[in-house]
């Protein structure tokens, strides 16, 4: 493969992958180091892809699976708190809940089973609908829609009250 | 399986509206007898707001440009094997300091206090100095205004700081000035190619982040230190004709050797001069950025102070003003019911005793809008204590100011710095709230 395709991946797909990840962790630097680490790990096996790779669907499931990784790792650590740098479209105290909501969420998604936590990101935050992400998972849409019930039952149930406030 | 069961395990297709109109009748029949399932559909309800709004975030260009350009260099980096040294890259680490305006200009001076962390946890060899330094960010916090001057990687950032004032002010050139009043919770930024001054409600306490920059900073940092065998130089110096001392550490960092050279004020222990140099495994300079300090009495009161022009647009969101304005009302109406409600100068006591205890509630309430004060910044604050002067009308308008400061720079100066505006223009009772905090 030419370094070129490498280029044009990254210019096609950046925006995509930190989208997702500033989703999972509402933190643009956080997700910057997702980004660097996906396409990174993709550079070092460059050589290993087919020219058949469907890379909206690999970078989303590897983006999710990274983002959740991250957010675990970062309830550990919590050396470098900032404050997300994205832009929404709510005002400041909405902008304040909804940054709270997504930390405890990034650590609720933690926990979950990771194709529920796929499903989940993927519906809720990414806004697809059942078929595409059946096809970007390689599975059916009647799984797609177990993931997503039972996902939202035990996020619901876990962020509680929280959720109500 | 009951009736129960059967209708709760239809609430998630309810809350997403994949039910039929028979199902969606059935369940609202359920609902309205089953509180369980009420406050279960409530939860789900909400859960699906909160991710509807995490949707609409996405990043902007300058980070995503931002994030290509890191990942270029880095498969550059790649390319050339020099990947050895810890998981996280120096890029990572750089492109966390430089990022941010306020970190930039710490981290020149909180990297070498790594290096100090470093020298007295592997038998540092100059006795005295790591407690020394660890007091000098201590001091800068203290001085009524930090100003900062760094050229690196090409660009000049200049800064003031006022931890007392709390407020960062900084100029980015070539680039955009901010100005951020944590106290009245807003940022200003102008960007100089639309001539624009965006005003919003931040939710970031900068100075309080800046704190939390300087102490964490340190033992990020320490972690991407890979080699120990750092040498360290202390000499007294002359810097602009006062006496000084001259700190010359050298350390390898991410893989990449780094020299720096810190001057310090020999009486008042205050920063005044950083240069660091990174250098790669070749040898090759690939940074040299140097800060100054200076401490002055003055600092910027406002934007148009560091180099705004008064011709720029000022741009307010609407969403903003909305959602603040919505928060305000809620407080006003608490302020109109409360009993006893206290009289000036008590309500700004009471504000600054509520914000110690990290009472948010009630912060809200004495300082309507405050709602929107970032709450895991003033989780991590230090507890500063405030005297109080004499409530005294304001010059103009009804309102009415009362003078406070810090009580480190009361018994210093024997005055006050900061005035808490309050008014009562929104309250029918006439009830003073505080709307300004400076």
């Amino acid at each position: 493969m030419l370094k070129q395709d490498f280029k044009a991946l990254i210019n096609d797909y950046s925006a995509q992958v930190l989208n997702t990840a500033v989703r999972i962790l509402g933190d643009a630097h956080k997700a910057q180091d997702v980004h660097q680490e996906v396409f990174l790990e993709i550079w070092r096996r460059w050589n290993k892809y087919d020219g058949q790779t469907n890379w909206k669907a690999y970078l989303y499931r590897t983006t999710v699976r990274k983002a959740i990784h991250l957010a675990k790792k970062s309830r550990a650590e919590r050396l470098f708190e900032q404050q997300p740098e994205y832009t929404s479209k709510e005002g400041p105290d909405g902008s304040l809940r909804a940054a709270e909501l997504q930390q405890k969420l990034a650590g609720c998604l933690a926990r979950l089973p990771k194709r529920q936590a796929e499903v989940f990101v993927l519906s809720r935050m990414e806004g697809l609908k059942a078929e595409q992400i059946a096809e970007l998972l390689g599975c059916s849409r009647k799984t797609v829609r177990v993931h997503l019930h039972r996902a939202m039952k035990r996020l619901a149930r876990e962020l509680g009250d929280y959720l109500m406030k | 399986m009951g009736k129960h069961e059967n209708i709760n395990e239809l609430l998630t297709a309810f809350a997403l509206g994949e039910l039929s109109q028979q199902q969606i009748s059935e369940v609202k029949i359920h609902l309205a007898e089953c509180p369980q399932c009420s406050n279960e559909l409530r939860q789900l309800e909400a859960l699906l707001e909160c991710t509807r709004r995490i949707r609409e975030f996405s990043t902007n260009a300058q980070i995503c440009d931002s994030a290509k350009q890191a990942i270029f260099a880095a498969v550059e980096r790649e390319k050339t094997k020099h990947t050895s040294g810890p998981n996280i890259s120096p890029e990572s680490i750089w492109r966390k300091i430089m990022k941010s305006p306020i970190t930039k200009v710490a981290a020149a001076a909180v990297i070498v206090l790594a290096g100090f962390i470093v020298i007295n946890q592997f038998g540092g060899s100059i006795d005295g100095t790591t407690k020394a330094f660890g007091q000098i960010t201590e001091n800068m916090k203290k001085m009524p205004w930090l100003h900062g001057v760094v050229d690196a990687a090409g660009e000049r950032l200049e800064a003031w700081f006022s931890f007392e004032r709390r407020v960062v002010a900084s100029k980015r050139v070539p680039g955009e000035i901010r100005y951020n009043d944590g106290l009245k919770q807003t940022e200003q930024t102008y960007i100089p190619d639309a001539n624009t001054i965006t005003i919003s409600y931040t939710t970031t306490d900068q100075l309080a982040e800046i704190g939390s920059s300087v102490l964490d900073l340190p033992k990020y940092i320490l972690k991407l230190f890979d080699d120990t065998k750092e040498k360290i130089i202390q000499e007294a110096v002359k810097y602009k004709g006062k006496d000084a001392k001259i700190y010359k550490m050298a350390g390898v960092l991410g893989g990449m050797d780094m020299r720096v050279e810190m001057i310090v004020d020999a009486d008042k222990n205050l920063l005044l001069f950083v240069n660091q140099k990174v250098f790669d495994k070749t040898g090759t300079l690939q940074m040299d950025a140097n800060a100054y300090f200076d401490y002055p009495e003055n600092g910027p009161n406002n934007i148009y102070e560091i180099g705004v022009p008064t011709s720029a647009k000022i741009v307010r969101p609407e969403k903003d003003k909305t959602a603040f304005g919505k928060a305000f009302e809620e407080a006003i109406e608490v302020v109109d019911k409360r009993e006893n409600w206290p009289e000036p100068r008590n309500l700004a006591v009471a504000y600054w005793k509520a914000r110690t205890a990290k009472n948010y509630d009630e912060m809200a309430i004495f300082w309507p809008g405050s709602a929107t004060w970032n709450r895991q910044v003033i989780e991590n604050e230090e507890s500063i204590e405030y005297v109080f002067g004499e409530a005294q009308t304001a010059e103009l308008e009804d309102d009415i100011i009362v003078p406070y400061a810090t009580k480190s720079y009361y018994e210093k100066h024997g005055k006050y710095s900061l005035k808490m505006r309050l008014t009562n223009r929104k309250s029918t009772k006439g009830r003073y709230y505080i709307y300004s905090g400076n």
